[in-house]
C-alpha cells in the first residue's frame, strides 16, 4: 500500500489553510458587504458569526479530517462513513466533492480574469480607456457579450492557462505541490497586499477635488457605523453568509487539508492561525484598499454607486480606473490583479483536493490519475458557466453549490460529528495532541448554537424564498435554459460521485 | 471618520492582530513532533477505531 503523504511543516499547514481560506472575497466581496450593511456596525454580527459559526465549525473540520487520515481516508465519503456506521453516510459525503468542484467551475473563470487583468493592467495606456464605463464596457466584452458563442478569444485563453497551471501545481502532492505553492504564494500576497494598503493610505486627493474626498473619509464610508441596521435581519444573514465564505467551512476543503497532518497534531490553535490570518487579510488588508482608494477618486456619491454595483465591478471596472490615475498606476495595478490570481489559485487548488482524495483513496487511483482526471473533467464542466455566462449559468451554480449548498453541507457534517459520533467524543478528538484545551462554553456552542444556527439559516431561506427559487420565478423564461443546465450539471455530478463512491465500497468489501 | 468608525475599526483590528499574533507565535515557537517530519509515527494511535484497515 503506498504511503499517504503528510504535510512537511506546521508553518506550511497554517499558511496551506489560510491560502484555502483566502480568496477573492477577502478583497472584494467584504468591503462590498461591509459598507452595504451597515458599516462598522456590520462587524458586530460579523464576529458574532466569526464566534458561533465560522472558528467552531472550523475546529469541527480539522478534527474530522485529521481522524479520517489517520484511517487513510482524506474525503467526505470515508470521514462520514467513519462517524457513523450507516449506509447512508458516506452517500452524504457525496456532496463533500460535488460542492468544491462546482464552484471550481465557475471560480476557475473569475480567477483567470484576474491574470488576465494582471497583464493588462501593464498595458492599459495603450488600450486607451480611462473611466469606469470604459472598463464596465471592457470587462463585458471581455467576458463575452457581443460574442457569438458567449466567450471571448482571449478570456478562453487565460482560462486554459489558469487551468494549467492549477493542473501544475497540483500535479507536485501535498508537499512538493501545494505546500511548497502556500509557502512562496502567501507572503507574497501579505507583501503585496500590505504594499497596497501604505500605497492607498499615502494617496493624496486628485486636484480640483474637495479636501473632504480624503482616504480618512474612505475608511469611514467603511467603519462609520449605521447602528439602526443591527435591527434588520438581511444584515445578520449576510454577516453569517460573509463569515461562512471566507473561512471556506462547508465545503470540504479544510476537512480534507486536515486529513494530511499526523494524528497528534494539533488542530486547536493551528486552525485558529490559519483563520486568524484570513481575517487579518479580510479585515484589516482587504478593506483598506478597494473602497477607500474609490472614495479618493470617487467621492461620496461615485463611492455609493461602486459598492452598489457589486464585487466584480468593483475590482475589474473601479480598481483599473483608479490604479490609471495614480502615480505607477501600472504597477500596482498589477500587484493588485496577480494578488486576486494568487488568492483565487490557492483557494482552487484546494477546492480541487477533496475530488482528487477520493480517488485516491477510496478507489485506488495513482496521484497523476486523479488530478489528470479531475482536472479533465473541470475543464470541459467550467464551459457551462462560461458558454452561459450572460445566461446566468455562473449565478445558478453560485446559488445552489456556493451558497445553499455549504450551509447545507454544514449541518449534515456538524449533525454527523456532534450529534451521531457524539459531542463529548467530538470534544475529545478535538483536543488529540492540543496546545490548549479550548474554555467549556465552546462545547455547547459547537452543539446547540452551530447546528441550530446552520438549521435556522436553512429553514428561514425555504420558508421565505424556497420554492420560488426553485422554480424560477423571477428569472425571465429566455435566461432558464442555461440556469437548467447548470442545475443538470450539478445534478449530474452528484449522481456520478454517487456511483463512484458504490463502486469504491464494493472495492472495501472485496478487499476484507 | 466619525469617533464610532474609529472606535470600530481600532477595535476590530485589535482583537484581529492580537488573536494572529498570539496563534503566529505558538505556531513559529512550537516543539511537538511535526517540526520534526522525520520522526517514526507508526507508534502512534488511531484513536478508538483502532489501526486503518489495509485496503489493498
Amino acid at each position: 500500500m503506498p504511503k499517504r503523504e503528510l504535510w512537511a511543516s506546521r508553518l506550511g499547514v497554517v499558511l496551506a489553510m489560510a491560502g484555502n481560506a483566502v480568496g477573492l472575497g477577502n478583497f472584494l466581496r467584504f468591503p462590498v458587504q461591509a459598507a452595504q450593511n451597515g458599516g462598522g456596525a456590520f462587524m458586530i454580527p460579523y464576529f458574532v458569526a466569526l464566534l458561533l459559526l465560522g472558528v467552531p465549525l472550523a475546529w469541527c473540520e480539522w478534527a474530522m479530517g485529521r481522524l479520517g487520515g489517520s484511517h487513510r481516508t482524506g474525503s467526505a465519503p470515508g470521514v462520514f462513513h467513519l462517524l457513523w456506521k450507516h449506509p447512508a453516510a458516506k452517500y452524504l459525503g457525496a456532496l463533500g466533492i460535488c460542492l468544491p468542484l462546482g464552484v471550481l467551475t465557475y471560480y476557475l473563470y473569475v480567477e483567470s480574469w484576474s491574470l488576465a487583468y494582471s497583464f493588462f493592467s501593464l498595458i492599459w495606456n495603450m488600450i486607451g480607456r480611462t473611466s469606469v464605463e470604459d472598463f464596465r464596457a471592457f470587462l463585458g466584452a471581455y467576458q463575452g457579450g457581443g460574442h457569438r458563442l458567449g466567450v471571448s478569444a482571449i478570456g478562453y485563453l487565460f482560462f486554459a492557462i489558469t487551468i494549467g497551471v492549477n493542473y501544475w501545481v497540483m500535479s507536485g502532492g501535498i508537499a512538493r505541490g501545494i505546500e511548497r505553492l502556500a509557502r512562496i504564494g502567501m507572503p507574497a500576497l501579505f507583501l503585496m497586499a500590505i504594499g497596497l494598503v501604505v500605497r492607498v493610505l499615502t494617496l493624496d486627493p486628485p486636484s480640483g477635488a474637495p479636501p473632504e474626498q480624503n482616504v480618512v473619509n474612505g475608511l469611514g464610508f467603511i467603519w462609520n457605523p449605521d447602528l439602526a441596521s443591527l435591527r434588520n435581519g438581511r444584515v445578520w444573514l449576510a454577516a453569517a453568509g460573509q463569515v461562512f465564505f471566507t473561512l471556506s467551512v462547508g465545503f470540504g476543503a479544510i476537512q480534507c487539508y486536515a486529513s494530511y497532518l499526523r494524528r497528534r497534531d494539533d488542530v486547536v490553535v493551528t486552525s485558529l492561525s490559519a483563520s486568524m490570518m484570513n481575517e487579518f487579510v479580510e479585515v484589516i488588508l482587504g478593506a483598506t484598499i478597494a473602497i477607500p482608494a474609490a472614495y479618493v477618486f470617487f467621492g461620496h456619491a461615485g463611492t455609493v454607486e461602486v459598492a452598489r454595483s457589486g464585487a466584480f465591478n468593483l475590482g475589474f471596472a473601479a480598481m483599473p480606473s483608479i490604479f490609471l490615475r495614480m502615480p505607477g498606476g501600472a504597477f500596482f495595478g498589477w500587484i493588485w490583479f496577480f494578488l486576486l490570481f494568487i488568492a483565487g489559485l490557492t483557494s482552487s487548488v484546494a477546492l480541487a483536493q477533496p475530488a482528487v482524495a477520493f480517488l485516491e483513496d477510496e478507489l485506488g487511483w495513482s496521484h497523476q490519475r486523479a488530478v489528470r482526471s479531475v482536472w479533465i473533467f473541470l475543464f470541459l464542466a467550467s464551459h457551462i458557466p462560461i458558454l452561459g455566462f450572460a445566461g446566468g449559468a455562473l449565478d445558478e451554480v453560485d446559488f445552489w453549490a456556493g451558497t445553499i449548498g455549504l450551509a447545507l453541507f454544514a449541518l449534515v457534517e456538524s449533525v454527523i460529528f456532534l450529534w451521531i459520533f457524539g459531542a463529548e467524543r467530538a470534544w475529545s478528538e478535538i483536543h488529540v495532541g492540543a496546545e490548549v484545551r479550548l474554555p467549556r462554553p465552546f462545547f455547547y456552542v459547537m452543539k446547540y448554537a452551530t447546528p441550530l444556527l446552520l438549521a435556522g439559516i436553512l429553514a428561514a431561506w425555504a420558508w421565505q424564498q424556497g420554492w420560488d427559487v426553485v422554480r424560477m420565478r423571477e428569472v425571465p423564461p429566455e435566461a432558464r435554459p442555461w440556469r437548467w443546465a447548470a442545475r443538470l450539471m450539478l445534478i449530474g455530478m452528484i449522481a456520478v460521485t454517487v456511483a463512484l463512491i458504490r463502486r469504491a465500497w464494493a472495492r472495501r468489501e472485496k478487499s476484507t | 471618520m466619525t469617533r464610532a468608525g474609529w472606535i470600530l475599526m481600532g477595535v476590530s483590528w485589535g482583537i484581529i492582530l492580537v488573536l494572529t499574533g498570539w496563534c503566529l507565535v505558538r505556531v513559529l515557537t512550537s516543539r511537538q513532533h511535526w517540526q520534526n517530519p522525520k520522526e517514526d509515527i507508526a507508534h502512534l494511535e488511531h484513536g478508538e477505531f483502532g489501526p486503518p484497515p489495509d485496503r489493498d
